[in-house]
């Protein structure tokens, strides 16, 4: 995750929604839309079931690194942590 | 079978439980003791609200129906959660420096605390959420009656009595409950640990019941997996389960926008996931945890929907397949699982839809009305908080008694999806103006007020009516043949656009006239100041904080107005507490605070954080005296990171400037110190120029004054030398005046027309003498004609003239020659006389120096020669003021001097 740093990982938390929205919507969500069946599963809930759970590992990733960022950040501005009762 | 009477009471020990639950966790939350409630897994579960009785019931029933388009309603939350980064923390940032209440309190405060905002906000969300209420009660209903009577078609019959449909019993419990722990106290900034807690648990019950039927479909009906697709695979009603129907992605994109639209739109679920968000990071977690719940709770929908279709009758209600599945099969304790987990369901959404909605309405529909009265806002009115608290359950009572209203009226005719879909399409309409006021800062209040108005009467017109005239409810005859016969203005056909889903047709245009008028408005009309203020607030929430706001609001106030106020509002002891802390914080001890704008703005806030931006505002405005926004401090926030940036592009500016500068000066004090040497230089020279004639005059006339007896023939040789050297002063000391009489431009110049030739020749007669004294040829080869320059005669002659004796003087060759030609007939063309002759030339070093005055030309052979140094000098500084130039052509070979006039044209001959 050591590429994931600073500037990168915040445009990734933008490029990565817009990612899914685009494989998401038609034409993309229509490529595997056939008969046929992947370890006695229909390849269509393969495809769409299989990148929704790589998005939400690449989302889990990400954020792990984007909330330690924050925290860096806050820290050094000598703030108190964003969530914390005013 | 089960009776009726074991399922109530099963239902009821569940809701017991979760009353304790509640119960109990708002009791330890108050101690500070309930942690748990505060972490990022309990934030996720509360999101989950968003998995209603329509997900728990409805998504089956969608599923079978429809195919696999109920996934969009999951993707759409999934996509924006992704994009935590970008929208919802922007969202929580905000609501915890502005003391958000609720989505109608965000807008409102965003569009300068304006109340008629949040009023038609409030009025939105209630017309859009009610059908909502009212099918959780029906999901609810229905699934009780069917534990009863699982195929029976109509599972609700409209003449039962009031007391014997089950819609009322649920909706009386469910407005007992929210009313004990949604209006418990008037919270810090309105979070509710208690509610939390008990649809966090909720949330956990849904997805393990809805596993239970799921894994009971694939295992407990068949032989797992494969068995189950193998056999589904040969049923054909199974098939649109597997693909997309032909035309499925106007629907597919509809669905998907208003699913991702809801997460952050609906009036819960802004509730949870903002203002009920005790801290940002737990956002982080949720960013890929909800997304990881919904995509479970996908998936365990389509093995119930595979088995409802292929293992029960075609009469079967999709929307039940959850419960009459296991039914059908004989197990009765997994059906009641399933119909506790519908319950949970639909609970967890009217507690928390009614809570948010009651909010919003005792803020910004009731309070605002009752400020008006005298008795509500005078100096000496009661305590507020406890009619506040009074008017929150009211509220809740009211809410879902329409939702039962509306329950009993449309009966079961729409299934389950479409409904929820109406609403998602409502809650939408908050989109633009929601997003727009934290990205865009020109949107002004008017461009959102007009934009949600028209959006909403669109949504209405197109979407509520249709499906009031799909019940037969009213406005049949409308949807029909359109508003008075104009087939045009057809609710589901608006201008023509027939054969569109309805829904899909809906929100095209309720949402292109809500951002259409959004943006248009708003580019016409201009912010007031305060929401300039709000503006600049909320589109940069994370470049400052909110502490730099505070001075922008002038005004004073008494300590004791503003303490009076708070106690009414909040109550006498969170009053007490707020004062102290905040004269703590400020230094001030124990004693009451200054009345500073700082005080009135920290008061303004908490008073905002329990009746919303709009009513603090107008509270706050009325004992405040001479209160005006400082119009410098809203600019001076609304330009500071512009300001900013423009600072530093100017000072980048400057520096280049001044390294620009720096180098000229430089470059001039290089000039000016090459000058000095030459002014040394000449000055040096001058003064040695100037004595060598002093010397021998000086001696000369010792010699007459001391010898008297000296003969007449030798004194008249020495009057004659002395006479000799004076003149040789003189002219000298006339040429530096001349050069620099010309330098500093006193000198006045008679330009006329004259004929270039004509001097030429004159300079030439004037030669003759002097170089047949040197034994030099003089050679004149000039034009014929005239060629006419405007030019000072004499001047002019003087350089021909000193070009040519130079020429002559210094010409050592054996057979000395210079050649003087003249050219340059042709109109336009310049005139041009060179000067050249057969000498050794000048040496290449001594070219650049050539024109400078007494510069290294004047060396020891010119001096030798009687040439003052300064000759051409003063030529060249006479041709530059007749507008020509004189040039030494070095590549000539030998040595030339060009002089160049413009020839004046004859249109011009006049002088």
């Amino acid at each position: 995750m050591k590429l994931l740093s600073g500037r990168r990982a915040r445009d990734a938390a933008i490029v990565l929604p817009l990612g899914a929205v685009l494989l998401f919507l038609p034409p993309y969500v229509r490529l595997f839309d056939q008969q046929g069946f992947l370890f006695s599963l229909p390849l269509l809930h393969i495809y769409i079931f299989a990148l929704w759970l790589v998005g939400i590992v690449l989302t889990g990733l990400l954020a792990r690194r984007l909330a330690r960022e924050a925290d860096a950040e806050s820290a050094a501005a000598g703030d108190r942590p964003p969530g914390a009762e005013r | 079978m089960l009776s009726s009477g074991f399922v109530v009471l099963v239902a009821g020990l569940y809701l017991g439980g979760l009353f304790l639950l509640a119960f109990v966790t708002e009791r330890r939350a108050r101690r500070g003791a309930a942690r748990f409630v505060n972490s990022p897994v309990v934030y996720t579960l509360s999101l989950a609200v968003y998995c209603t009785s329509w997900t728990f019931f409805g998504a089956v029933g969608s599923a079978a129906r429809n195919g696999l388009e109920y996934l969009t309603i999951y993707l759409g939350p999934t996509i924006v959660l992704m994009g935590w980064w970008l929208l919802l923390r922007k969202l929580v940032r905000i609501s915890k420096a502005q003391r958000i209440t609720s989505i109608a309190d965000f807008i409102s405060a965003r569009y300068g605390k304006s109340a008629s905002i949040s009023a038609l906000v409030t009025i939105m969300a209630l017309v859009g959420i009610t059908p909502y209420i009212a099918l959780q009660l029906k999901a609810v209903a229905a699934g009780f009656d069917a534990l009863g009577a699982p195929f029976d078609v109509p599972v609700l019959s409209p003449e039962r009595g009031l007391f014997a449909d089950t819609g009322f019993w649920v909706a009386v419990c469910m407005a007992a409950f929210v009313v004990m722990f949604g209006t418990r106290n008037l919270g810090a900034d309105e979070r509710h640990p208690g509610i939390v807690a008990a649809i966090a648990f909720e949330s956990i019950v849904k997805l393990l019941s809805l596993g239970a039927i799921a894994v009971f479909c694939v295992w407990g009906l068949g032989d797992g997996l494969q068995d189950m697709f193998t056999r589904a695979a040969q049923n054909p009603r199974v098939e649109p389960l597997f693909g997309f129907a032909e035309g499925f992605e106007g629907r597919w994109v509809t669905t998907l926008f208003l699913a991702g639209a809801a997460i952050i739109c609906l009036p819960r679920q802004f509730q949870v996931a903002v203002v009920e968000n005790a801290d940002e990071r737990h956002l982080a977690t949720a960013s890929w945890l909800f997304p990881l719940y919904l995509l479970l709770i996908s998936i365990f929908v389509i093995p119930i929907a595979i088995a409802g279709l292929t293992v029960l009758p075609a009469t079967a209600n999709p929307d039940l397949f959850v419960l009459t599945v296991p039914l059908s099969e004989g197990h009765e304790t997994l059906a009641l699982l399933a119909f506790i987990g519908g319950l949970s369901a639909a609970t967890s959404m009217v507690i928390v839809a009614s809570i948010a909605l009651s909010i919003m309405i005792s803020n910004h529909l009731v309070t605002p009305l009752l400020l008006r009265i005298p008795s509500f806002s005078g100096p000496r009115a009661g305590d507020f908080s406890t009619t506040l608290l009074t008017i929150r359950r009211c509220s809740i009572v009211a809410i879902l008694t329409l939702g039962f209203v509306y329950y009993r009226v449309t009966a079961s005719t729409n299934p389950l999806a479409s409904i929820g879909l109406i609403s998602f399409a409502g809650a939408a309409q908050f989109l633009p103006a929601l997003v727009g006021g934290i990205f865009w800062q020109r949107a002004t209040h008017k461009g959102a007020l007009t934009g949600l108005f028209a959006g909403f009467l669109v949504w209405a017109y197109t979407l509520l009516v249709p499906s009031f005239a799909d019940a037969g409810w009213a406005f049949t005859g409308m949807v029909a043949q359109g508003p008075w016969g104009i087939a045009l203005l057809k609710p589901d056909a608006l201008l023509g656009f027939a054969g569109w889903d309805p829904l899909v047709h809906g929100v095209f245009w309720s949402m292109t006239v809500n951002l259409t008028v959004y943006i248009v408005v708003s580019l016409l009309s201009e912010q007031a100041p305060l929401e300039s203020l709000q503006s600049a607030l909320f589109v940069n929430a994370f470049q400052r904080g909110e502490r730099q706001v505070d001075g922008v609001l002038t005004g004073s106030a008494r300590t004791e107005d503003l303490f009076r106020l708070t106690q009414r509002i909040l109550g006498p002891e969170r009053a007490f507490r707020i004062f102290r802390d905040y004269a703590r914080e400020h230094g001030d001890g124990e004693e009451p605070p200054e009345p500073n704008p700082t005080l009135i703005a920290h008061v303004e806030r908490q008073l905002a954080s329990s009746v919303g931006a709009a009513s603090a505002r107008t509270l706050v405005s009325r004992i405040v005296k001479g209160e005006s926004i400082s119009l410098d401090a809203v600019i001076e926030i609304l330009d500071e990171t512009q300001q900013a940036i423009r600072t530093s592009r100017e000072l980048e500016r400057k520096s280049r400037e001044l390294a620009k500068t720096a180098e000229e000066l430089r470059q001039a004090n290089d000039k000016l110190t090459q000058l000095d040497h030459m002014k040394d230089d000449f000055l040096s020279r001058v003064s040695h120029e100037l004595r060598t004639p002093m010397t021998s005059i000086r001696s000369f006339s010792e010699i007459l004054a001391d010898r008297p007896d000296l003969d007449p023939a030798e004194s008249s040789r020495f009057l004659s030398i002395i006479h000799h050297e004076s003149e040789r002063l003189t002219r000298l000391l006339d040429e530096i005046l001349d050069l620099s009489s010309m330098e500093s431009g006193q000198e006045t110049w008679s330009i006329v027309p004259v004929d270039a030739t004509q001097v030429v020749r004159e300079a030439l007669d004037t030669m003759r003498g002097l170089a047949a004294a040197h034994g030099v040829l003089l050679d004149g080869t000039l034009l014929e004609g005239s060629a006419p320059v405007m030019a000072d005669a004499d001047r002019l002659k003087q350089v021909i003239v000193n070009l040519v004796s130079n020429a002559i003087k210094y010409n050592d060759a054996a057979e000395p020659r210079v050649w003087v030609e003249l050219r340059g007939e042709q109109p336009g063309e310049l005139v041009t006389i060179a000067v050249r002759d057969n000498g050794r030339g000048i040496p290449a070093e001594a070219r650049e120096a050539l024109f400078a005055k007494f510069s290294r030309g004047w060396n020891d052979r010119s001096r030798a020669r009687g040439g003052s140094g300064l000759g051409l000098a003063i030529s060249r500084q006479i041709m530059q003021q007749l507008g020509g130039s004189l040039e030494f052509d070095a590549e000539a070979g030998e040595t030339t001097f060009v002089v160049q006039l413009p020839r004046r044209s004859s249109e011009a001959s006049a002088p």
